[in-house]
């Protein structure tokens, strides 16, 4: 994230090209860079994924705990974000560096994932009032290199299908303490989660007049305004945030056509994740990780 | 865990006895008035007052029916330096957020929580756009917000005291930046929602399928959105559309905010020598 | 506006090609490896002397001048030599100087005094020069430059003064090892497809439409310059400079060392894909196996 210095001549050269719709590495305006996929690499969750996005590299990881159900839903069961910026991925995020951008991106994806219809939390009681199940999802960001809230929200959704939940039933109560226990091996010991609705969260940034996605560090130092959008695959808007110093012409013609783009972008990337992922649960290949 | 000594703690998993208010469905018909009285549209009365914090260079203090909002601002100081190396061109501002312990229903921590550091960075977001931040490089303005008490919209409430606190700090500004919010469920809008409306509207009510709350951060002279926060689902046409249509709704506030500041300027310009300020 | 359609792919479908290798492999140190020497040897960068052996302190090939014995690592920051045309950012402007960052150990400099002045005037360098220079060169601009001095310390000191070197305009900087750019007689090449590419000898290789270098002008001269900020470069040498920026990063990716010919024959072979095919690793390793395959052809020739 750290500022690059540009000529003059550079920030024209790309301004241009994006004009004519032909970016510096030849992408149109609404392409992404090469995007790589895995499940499972973390034995000891319960769902993990992890997400190469050129050379931004995210691993999110999902970990089950029984907890008590919030007072006001006691129906429903709770996910909690947590954004952890290593300091392998710049020497910035050293010490506290990247705390403000960790919270940042926790409480973007929290928000994305606030309403019913983005994820059920009615899923995830186990006894209403009493248990429930919290999902603890953990996103480490190894590397980074532009587009981050897109891969962790793409990382999101792939660990969240790779989740899965012990199945436990209730034996018996105890003078109200209560005892659960887990499902046989027989009856298939965990259950998916329906992940199916998750957002994926798109940014645009904006260069004059046009529209870029999946932005280089090179691009977004031309930028003077970005705009994330969080789509969920029926195409609905599940969260905006305008991140930075940069401000949008308050014209409906503009934020038409973004928020338009950014759902159109949106629902492509949302069929291309739930292609990849089902080709991968189909398949089950052996865990390639980080070995080359 | 540091542990605050100087604070009893109360057991840890206590709570209050009473329950968020929750709205009734019914008030969702179009065209009914909603719980306080007020048409869909409708804005609550705004009280605002510039200079309340003495110790502060700039101070606001908003009240928006039940929201009650108060935000000081401190001198230039130098800028934490974190990276010798950053182009020293541009000035920061630095947002704190927070929730007063007593604001809401349940009790809060006194320390910043993930919703305070959020809502810091959003405002944060909101505020720069209009701040001529190359008039102090190397320097940061602190913007200090306190919700005293919370009934919905509290971060557009925020963004509008922090504007006339900054105005009031005499700090360089392109423009007053003015907070709007809006809530929706299906076809119902609800403009300035009640604590008890944006609760429901992030639920959404049961067979609807639009539902959510939004709040911007909006420059009315130069007509840009500086902040767009939204939770919520809903399609982009229609967000699209209600975007600029809370545009229009700006204009007032912004005029309200204007004519407290221009009355407060000239109070302070009648109560002074005129010797003292031509220094 | 139209929406590309994403492909995401996944890790087991990652393709691992052994290295291009282009001649037998060498024997490769690593630190703390004894250097077999006879006697008499004098000991270059990337060794130290234990008692009386000669061990390595970094992993790479040994290179020997004579008695001169080095160990050469891949990857290492820029090494300057008096001579190397190098591609380098202003990062600083000082008194009387330019900081330049060339991907060196040290920021290397370039002083008032190696620049050409505006309208090619030879004089001594007043103070009215020293308030200029902000004119000349701002932060971020970048420059084309020879390497003039070596200091003690190792930082470099460049100088512009020819015509050929200075400013540089409109087009695309690609980052790669300096150990892969092979040190030629000419580091300026005009490509037959349109565009013009400068390699530096410190791993920034320039790229630009052919019409950039031809109006090359000395780093003061703000008419040409100006000029070329509000032309335009057409959508076809456009597409040519995207194309030669993912063919180098393949050839780089695969460790292949990079000159004219290796460039125009990359560029050659990846025609049979589109421009954005080529950002995919599998497709790289492709394009850098065809042509090794085309220089191994020529060479046989």
């Amino acid at each position: 994230m750290a500022d690059i210095l540009l000529s003059e001549a550079e920030k024209t050269f790309i301004l241009h090209g994006v004009r004519d719709n032909v970016r510096n590495d030849g992408r149109s305006c609404s392409e992404f860079r090469p995007i790589e996929l895995e499940l499972g690499l973390v034995e000891n969750a319960n769902g993990s994924a992890r997400v190469r996005l050129a050379n931004t590299d995210v691993l999110v990881a999902v970990k089950c705990e029984i907890d008590n159900p919030p007072s006001n839903f006691p129906d429903e069961g709770k996910l909690d974000f947590f954004v952890d910026c290593s300091a392998n991925a710049t020497p910035q995020f050293e010490g506290k560096g990247g705390e403000q951008l960790a919270v940042e991106l926790a409480a973007l994806m929290s928000r994305a994932y606030q309403t019913r219809e983005s994820f059920n939390l009615s899923t995830l009681s186990i006894i209403k009032g009493m248990k429930c199940w919290k999902l603890c999802i953990d996103v480490l960001i190894l590397e980074c290199g532009g587009s981050l809230i897109d891969a962790i929200s793409m990382g999101t959704k792939a660990a969240l299908a790779d989740t899965k939940i012990p199945k436990v039933s209730v034996i018996g109560s105890d003078e109200g303490t209560l005892e659960l226990e887990l499902a046989d091996e027989a009856d298939g010991r965990e259950e998916p989660l329906d992940w199916h609705h998750a957002p994926c969260l798109v940014t645009l940034n904006k260069l004059e007049d046009s529209l870029l996605v999946d932005a280089s560090a090179e691009e977004e130092a031309c930028c003077a305004a970005a705009l994330i959008v969080g789509v969920s695959p029926n195409k609905k808007i599940t969260t905006t945030s305008i991140p930075g110093h940069g401000s949008f012409l308050a014209d409906s013609k503009i934020f038409a056509r973004a928020l338009n783009l950014a759902v159109d972008v949106g629902v492509k990337l949302n069929t291309a994740l739930e292609a990849a992922i089902k080709k991968h649960q189909t398949l089950k290949p052996p865990p390639r990780g980080f070995l080359d | 865990m540091p542990v605050d000594h100087r604070r009893i703690q109360g057991p840890e998993c206590s709570e209050d006895y009473r329950k968020p208010k929750t709205l009734d469905a019914a008030l969702l018909k179009k065209g009914s008035r909603r719980a306080d009285g007020r048409k869909c549209g409708e804005q609550r009365k705004i009280f605002l007052k510039p200079g309340v914090v003495s110790q502060a260079k700039g101070s606001a203090y908003i009240e928006l029916d039940h929201t009650k909002v108060i935000c000081s601002v401190f001198d230039p100081r130098e800028k934490a330096s974190r990276n010798l190396e950053q182009q020293t061109v541009r000035g920061e501002i630095f947002c704190e957020f927070k929730f007063a312990s007593f604001s809401g229903v349940q009790r809060r921590s006194h320390q910043q929580e993930a919703d305070d550091k959020e809502y810091s960075l959003l405002l944060k977001n909101a505020l720069e756009p209009a701040v001529c931040l190359h008039e102090f490089p190397n320097f940061q303005v602190d913007v200090q917000v306190l919700v005293l008490q919370d009934d919905g919209s509290s971060l557009a409430a925020a963004i509008t005291c922090a504007g006339l606190a900054l105005a009031d700090a005499a700090v360089p500004m392109y423009d007053l930046p003015v907070g709007l919010s809006k809530a929706f469920s299906g076809d119902t809008e609800f403009f300035d929602p009640t604590g008890a409306e944006e609760r429901m509207c992030l639920r959404g009510v049961d067979g609807e399928s639009d539902h959510g709350v939004f709040t911007i951060g909006f420059l009315p002279t130069f007509n840009q959105v500086s902040q767009l926060f939204h939770s919520g689902h809903i399609s982009s046409d229609r967000f699209g559309k209600m975007i600029s249509e809370v545009g229009t709704l700006a204009a007032e506030v912004h005029k309200a905010v204007q004519a407290i500041l221009l009355s407060a300027v000239k109070s302070s310009i009648d109560s002074s020598d005129n010797s003292k300020l031509l220094l | 506006m139209e929406v590309t359609d994403v492909n995401i792919r996944l890790a087991c479908d990652r393709i691992c090609l052994p290295a291009v290798s282009e001649n037998e492999v060498q024997k490769l140190f690593t630190p703390g490896e004894d250097i077999p020497t006879c006697a008499g040897f004098m000991r270059g960068h990337g060794t130290y002397t234990e008692g009386e052996d000669l061990k390595a302190s970094v992993a790479g090939v040994k290179e020997q001048v004579n008695k001169l014995i080095s160990i050469k690592p891949l990857k290492s920051r820029y090494n300057g030599e008096i001579g190397d045309v190098v591609v380098g950012r202003v990062v600083e402007v000082q008194q009387k100087r330019w900081k330049i960052d060339t991907n060196a150990r040290l920021e290397s400099v370039l002083l008032l005094s190696s620049v050409n002045l505006p309208g090619g005037e030879l004089r001594r360098r007043s103070s009215e020069d020293e308030k200029m220079m902000r004119k000349y060169l701002q932060e971020g601009d970048l420059i084309s430059a020879e390497v003039m001095n070596v200091y003690q310390d190792g930082a470099l000191s460049l100088h512009t003064r020819s015509l050929k070197y200075g400013k540089l305009s409109q087009g695309v900087l690609v980052k790669v090892f300096p150990s892969l750019i092979m040190r030629r007689k000419n580091h300026f090449h005009s490509l037959p497809n349109g565009a013009a590419v400068i390699l530096g000898n410190n791993g920034f290789v320039w790229i630009c439409p052919a019409s950039g270098l031809e109006h090359q002008e000395d780093s003061g001269s703000a008419g040409g310059f100006i000029q070329d900020l509000e032309k335009e470069v057409p959508k076809a040498d456009r597409e040519v400079i995207a194309r030669l920026k993912n063919c180098i990063l393949a050839l780089a990716n695969s460790k292949m060392m990079l000159y004219d010919t290796s460039i125009i024959y990359a560029f050659e072979e990846s025609m049979k894909f589109t421009i954005t095919e080529l950002l995919l690793p599998d497709v790289m390793v492709d394009v850098a196996n065809l042509t090794q395959h085309r220089l191994h052809l020529d060479i046989a020739d």
